[in-house]
């Protein structure tokens, strides 16, 4: 039997017994303090029932662990399949195996007609009606990690540079070294407004979970779900879903990947800018 | 029901206490079921007040915590703290406007992709807009409102037999009965009953905790502006229900039965 229905039998039983001896005692002298101690302690318990319907978790660590920091769960919210397309988690006996795939969708409203507009907003309102199993639609806007960008625009700067020094002294390279020169400029502007504020992305995605009493059992079956859900939304969106792995899967949950950890500066002194003013 | 029998068994025998002590008995027993019938109805309000007053704090994973008030999981990385709030947003349960087929729905559709576009113009930090959907049953939803129209038939005969019901109540079941009868006639016409359940996640960064979390609800209450042009309501989520909501990120209910009591939830 379920450890909750265990819990609320259990408690709600507690609290009749208490209860029948509350009545039962007679209501003589001591006896009366007695019967009140006692139904008083038979309500608790009682409320704690109802409350197990909810918190049975909370309920049994906090009497567990008697402490002000419960832990509910030590152990990582969840871990990389083997094969790195699915995140595992474990409830109980259960595997649950989830797979991630983005909808690359690269289309703005304000540059559609009315006609495209309306033929958007029913494709999406069908992909939201393909599944039958449940299926998690997200779009997410998140800061992007320009670390690789910004170096790929310190190359160029150097490698221009590199062109340009040469270049000089060489008779009638005057004009093309003038062009690499302006090229510099032109990098480091970009250079200079790519590092002075955060850029956003939007990306969308589906998720989908099967579950199993073997991890090898749920991941099968969230692959097929996974299958059935991409070409569903390749044949309503008329577009290719691309299944989510490693680093791009682990940006779709952790928090810190929304936030990259290097424009975290930038954005604690962009918070500090806006309250001082 | 079951968790207020104790307190009926209580007024029934509050005799046994004695003659002044039966009215504690019978306040006492009072007393735990309005709490029993406030926790049914708005657990996420009490549980989180009471975990908040003996200063409890939950830790749901490896890195993972729920804050104090109970608004916030709250991630350590490398000193930093970063904190996920969520917001529900459900689409607005209008009886006006779900009584009658829309006539201008086809430009609600066209005008939806601009509208959700403008609503991120303002928008400069990091969130996730998320839609938990599944499929019903064609035929299950079409029994289930068939079901509820034939009793709100039969409440509308009664109250017209009785004679005592006033003008405003008979007009409530007539809204009641056409929304049913519209939300039958667009099965009908071929749209597929769907379940949604409707969330907004968002997270903040912070060199201290208290930082991450004022942080985030400056951010959350500028999602609520921001998105209020969608017609949804966005409550911020507290207590048990952002675990659920948290715990959706790395596993979902992968069938319509283990999902549908979240989809009640959406009312």
């Amino acid at each position: 039997m379920d450890t909750k229905i265990v819990m609320f039998l259990g408690l709600l039983m507690l609290s009749f017994i208490l209860l029948v001896a509350a009545i039962v005692i007679p209501p003589t002298g001591i006896f009366t303090l007695v019967k009140l101690l006692l139904l008083l302690a038979s309500m608790v318990f009682d409320i704690l029932a109802f409350a197990s319907r909810y918190y049975h978790t909370y309920i049994v660590e906090l009497v567990k662990q008697h402490r002000k920091s419960i832990v509910l769960s030590s152990e990582n919210a969840y871990r990389l399949s083997e094969t790195g397309e699915a995140i595992i988690a474990k409830r109980g006996e259960t595997y649950i195996a989830t797979m991630y795939m983005t909808i690359p969708v690269y289309v703005s409203g304000t540059e559609m007609s009315p006609e495209e507009r309306l033929d958007f907003g029913k494709q999406v309102g069908r992909l939201i009606s393909i599944n039958k199993e449940p299926v998690r639609y997200t779009t997410q806007m998140r800061v992007m990690n320009k670390d690789l960008y910004i170096e790929s625009i310190h190359d160029m700067i150097t490698s221009t540079e590199n062109d340009v020094l040469k270049l000089e002294g060489q008779p009638g390279s005057e004009k093309e070294t003038d062009k690499l020169k302006g090229s510099i400029e032109m990098w480091n502007n970009i250079l200079a407004s790519a590092g002075s504020s955060q850029s956003l992305e939007l990306v969308s995605y589906a998720a989908v979970s099967g579950s199993g009493t073997t991890e090898l059992e749920a991941t099968t079956m969230v692959q097929q779900k996974a299958r059935d859900l991409m070409s569903g939304i390749s044949s309503t969106m008329g577009i290719v879903p691309l299944l989510a792995v490693g680093d791009e899967l682990i940006r779709m949950l952790e928090p810190e990947y929304a936030i990259p950890f290097t424009t975290v500066s930038e954005q604690i002194t962009k918070k500090i800018e806006e309250e001082v003013i | 029901m079951f968790s207020l029998m104790p307190e009926l068994i209580v007024f029934g025998a509050s005799n046994s206490f004695g003659s002044p002590y039966s009215t504690v008995a019978v306040v006492i027993a009072l007393l735990a079921a309005v709490l029993v019938a406030a926790l049914n109805w708005v657990d996420y309000m009490i549980v989180p007040a009471v975990f908040r007053s003996l200063g409890l704090r939950f830790k749901l994973a490896k890195d993972y915590s729920i804050n104090m008030p109970q608004d916030a999981i709250i991630k350590n990385v490398n000193g930093l703290y970063y904190a996920v709030g969520f917001l529900t947003a459900n689409i607005f349960g209008y009886v006006f406007k779900a009584e009658a087929m829309e006539e201008d729905i086809d430009e609600k559709i066209a005008d939806a992709t601009e509208t959700w576009e403008r609503s991120l113009i303002g928008i400069d930090f990091p969130f996730k807009f998320h839609v938990l959907s599944a499929n019903r049953d064609v035929q299950k939803a079409r029994d289930l409102l068939e079901g509820k129209r034939s009793y709100v038939e039969f409440q509308m005969n009664r109250m017209i037999q009785n004679q005592k019901s006033s003008d405003s109540e008979l007009g409530e079941m007539r809204r009641k009965l056409n929304m049913l009868q519209a939300q039958m006639d667009r099965i009908s016409e071929g749209e597929k009953p769907i379940s949604t359940v409707m969330y907004v996640e968002t997270v903040a960064v912070g060199v201290t905790e208290k930082a991450a979390t004022d942080g985030l609800t400056g951010q959350i209450e500028r999602l609520q502006v921001a998105l209020s042009s969608l017609d949804v309501q966005l409550a911020r989520v507290v207590g048990r229900e952002l675990n659920t909501v948290f715990e959706f990120n790395f596993m979902l209910p992968d069938t319509y039965s283990a999902a549908s009591s979240y989809f009640d939830n959406q009312g």
